[in-house]
């Protein structure tokens, strides 16, 4: 379970995060939100790699700031820029991850054969990390994510760069782990994606958290027809067509 | 604020935006002048001295010229400058890479100006064959390019296998002319002075003969540096690419420090400025042992090779700390506390730096060493190893970071590592005999047991 106690984030003067209070339990939970809204920083406090300036936040019970090496213990993040040792393998990457998450051999060697070979990036093994597309990145980034089996999963703009093959084995293990009872927190630009695979989305913009619920429930309250619409009526509350018609 | 590592990812980004090929020549250049200065402390002889610098700077250049320019076209810097309409790229690209060499210069100008209070004139001729010899290694590292070109191996055996190869070779070839140089100089002066006109004997030839000599060699080496730097650089950008057959995961042995400790070794195997620096104090301290060893042997040498490789302690500490870049950030992602990172730090700069005082005090023992050395070989490296972790690691943070090394911590650090050696070594150098050895080799290890228990602590003292 994932638990954030009226989290705020300031960067000097500049407040991201004004207060978010939010509960993910075993549910996939979609964080959605303009460019700049504070998704990320959001994603980092939890993952226990940024301090929030005020508030709490406990993951399986575990204070974050007072545990963090215990909550990145528990937890599989991947970022949205997938920031990876270029000098090293992709099979040296993953050893490194596997060793520091004290997986034994047998275990290291089955998960990492099964995930390469889901995921396509059997050929790339012994390549560097430096040579990869972007794509075969966010793979490793999300293989290093899940090696260890973590009961909450951060997910930071995930789908980015997966091919289509790619997308979809991670969707179906994403409502396999939430079948398990794991809770997943996910931040996303494209709203198909949201709308197919979150159980409960909130809409974070200008650091607040302003609609919270599940997707049906808050296109009855926007009175739109798709997420997309939700999302541009609750973020900005203007109409597309009149600004293309100036730039066109 | 500063040396907290929460802010260090802004920091380590503040840096790269600020990040220019002057401040990064400015660095480079200070790290060889510091190497220039010992250089010019231990070589009494001004022809051996001439002559092993010369070589050493041909080498480094093709070194840096072949590896550098590989590894930047690996991590596909110039990708982005095949899309834009900008003409002479080649040109640009090698030029970058030669200002990037000259940097080694640094490590002739003390030297250059010890010689310069005696003969001036001789003196600016001779730094000409310096810019020559870095102008002339570059030039034959493009040939290299230029004839072998640059086959991009999906596999990073390949680029191992190339880099592993001039690394080596490298190694092997600044050391000889040294200890030929050092060991058979009076044979080597008599071939040089009868093949004067051969570079590198060159710089030992009459001040006139030298210029001129100069002049002929530039007139070659200039058209043709223009004519293969653009023909190996266009070689680079469009490397052929090799396609391998499927590859298998092997699990290393080893735990989680083994697994931390083996990465940060990869990744100074496979950044040449790592490489570089963790290579050139071997290049250095290797003639000194050498040259002292066969002037008085014994006690000295020792004390010479142990301070000399302790002191390097804090430098490669930082190198492998700073090697870590933005990369960092992943390891933030994994459950690593301050004090393993810190530990996995020491454990790999101690692997290096009590390698090479291994390496050294079997070379003192061979121009008449007291076995007793080895007792002092491994401890005293470690603790300054040790000691600069926990002098730099001092921030108030549990997280993993990227502490401050800036000049000014990294001089207050290295004056520190001076003055604890100094304190280890007075027993060895007063007594000179097994007590002396054995006083000091207690003290060391009495030292290093009170700050690894320090390390292990960190956590405690933190909270």
């Amino acid at each position: 379970m994932i638990e954030l106690v009226n989290v705020k984030k300031s960067f000097g003067n500049s407040e991201v995060l004004k207060g978010i209070s939010l509960r993910v339990n075993g549910e996939i939970y979609g964080i959605l939100g303009p460019n700049g809204s504070g998704k990320t920083t959001l994603m980092k406090i939890v993952a226990g790699i940024m301090k929030p300036s005020a508030g709490k936040v406990f993951v399986e019970g575990v204070d974050v700031e007072s545990d963090p090496i215990r909550v990145k213990q528990i937890v599989g993040y991947v970022p949205e820029t997938p920031i990876l040792y270029e000098s090293l393998t992709v099979s040296e990457l993953l050893n490194l991850v596997g060793k520091v998450r004290g997986l034994n051999k047998e275990e290291l060697e089955e998960k990492v054969a099964n995930f390469a070979r889901a995921f396509e990036i059997e050929d790339y093994l012994d390549s560097l990390i430096a040579t990869l597309s972007f794509g075969n990145r966010q793979k490793v980034a999300i293989i290093s994510a899940l090696l260890h089996n973590p009961s909450v999963l951060i997910l930071d703009e995930v789908m980015n760069g997966l091919d289509v093959r790619s997308a979809k084995i991670l969707r179906e293990l994403l409502f396999r782990f939430r079948r398990e009872g794991k809770s997943i927190l996910f931040s996303t630009h494209i709203m198909p994606f949201a709308e197919r695979l979150c159980d409960r989305v909130g809409v974070i913009y200008e650091g607040k958290i302003v609609a919270e619920g599940k997707v049906g429930d808050l296109k009855d309250f926007a009175k739109v027809k798709d997420l997309e619409d939700v999302f541009l009526k609750l973020t900005r509350g203007e109409d597309i067509s009149e600004i293309l018609s100036a730039l066109i | 604020m500063k040396r907290n590592p929460g802010i260090s990812e802004e920091t380590l980004l503040r840096r790269i935006r600020k990040f220019n090929v002057k401040n990064s020549f400015i660095m480079l250049f200070s790290v060889f002048f510091f190497l220039g200065i010992l250089m010019a402390l231990y070589y009494p002889d001004t022809e051996y001295l001439r002559l092993s610098i010369t070589t050493f700077l041909f080498l480094s250049s093709i070194f840096m010229t072949t590896v550098s320019l590989q590894q930047t076209t690996f991590a596909g810097v110039f990708e982005p400058l095949k899309a834009m309409p900008v003409r002479g790229v080649e040109k640009h690209i090698s030029v970058l890479f030669l200002i990037d060499s000259l940097a080694v210069l640094g490590i002739a100008v003390p030297p250059a100006i010890l010689m310069a209070s005696r003969e001036f004139l001789s003196t600016v001729v001779y730094f000409l064959w310096l810019v020559f010899s870095v102008l002339f290694g570059h030039t034959l590292g493009m040939v290299f390019l230029a004839i072998f070109g640059f086959r991009v191996a999906q596999r990073s055996k390949a680029i191992s296998k190339i880099l592993f190869g001039v690394f080596v070779a490298v190694l092997i070839l600044a050391m000889m002319p040294n200890l030929l140089v050092s060991g058979i100089f009076g044979e080597i002066a008599e071939f040089s002075r009868k093949y004067y006109f051969i570079y590198p004997f060159t710089v030992l030839s009459e001040i006139r003969m030298s210029f001129a000599l100069l002049l002929i060699y530039c007139c070659i080496l200039i058209p043709l540096n223009a004519r293969v730097s653009k023909v190996g650089v266009s070689k680079l950008l469009e490397p052929k690419f090799e396609m391998t057959s499927k590859a298998t995961f092997r699990v290393f042995s080893g735990n989680k420090m083994a697994a931390l400790i083996l990465k940060d070794l990869k990744l100074i195997y496979r950044h040449p400025s790592g490489l570089v620096g963790v290579i050139l104090p071997f290049i250095v301290i290797v003639p000194q042992i050498i040259v002292l060893g066969s002037l008085s042997g014994g006690n000295a040498v020792v004390i010479q090779a142990i301070s000399t490789v302790a002191l390097f302690s804090p430098i490669i500490l930082g190198l492998i700390t700073r090697g870590e870049g933005r990369e960092i950030d992943f390891l933030k992602n994994l459950p690593i506390s301050k004090e393993d990172f810190m530990l996995s730090k020491v454990l790999t700069s101690s692997f290096i730096v009590c390698s090479a005082s291994l390496v050294l005090i079997l070379i003192a023992f061979m121009f008449g060493a007291t076995p007793l050395a080895f007792l002092i070989a491994v401890p005293l490296p470690m603790i300054t190893c040790l000691f600069s972790a926990l002098y730099l690691f001092d921030y108030p943070s549990r997280e993993v970071g990227i502490p401050d090394m800036g000049i000014r911590r990294m001089a207050v650090l290295l004056f520190m590592c001076i003055i604890l050696v100094a304190l280890l070594l007075a027993p060895t150098l007063l007594f000179a005999n097994f007590f002396g050895y054995a006083l000091t080799f207690f003290l060391s290890l009495i030292i290093l047991a009170f700050m690894f228990r320090r390390l292990r602590n960190l956590e405690r003292t933190i909270s």
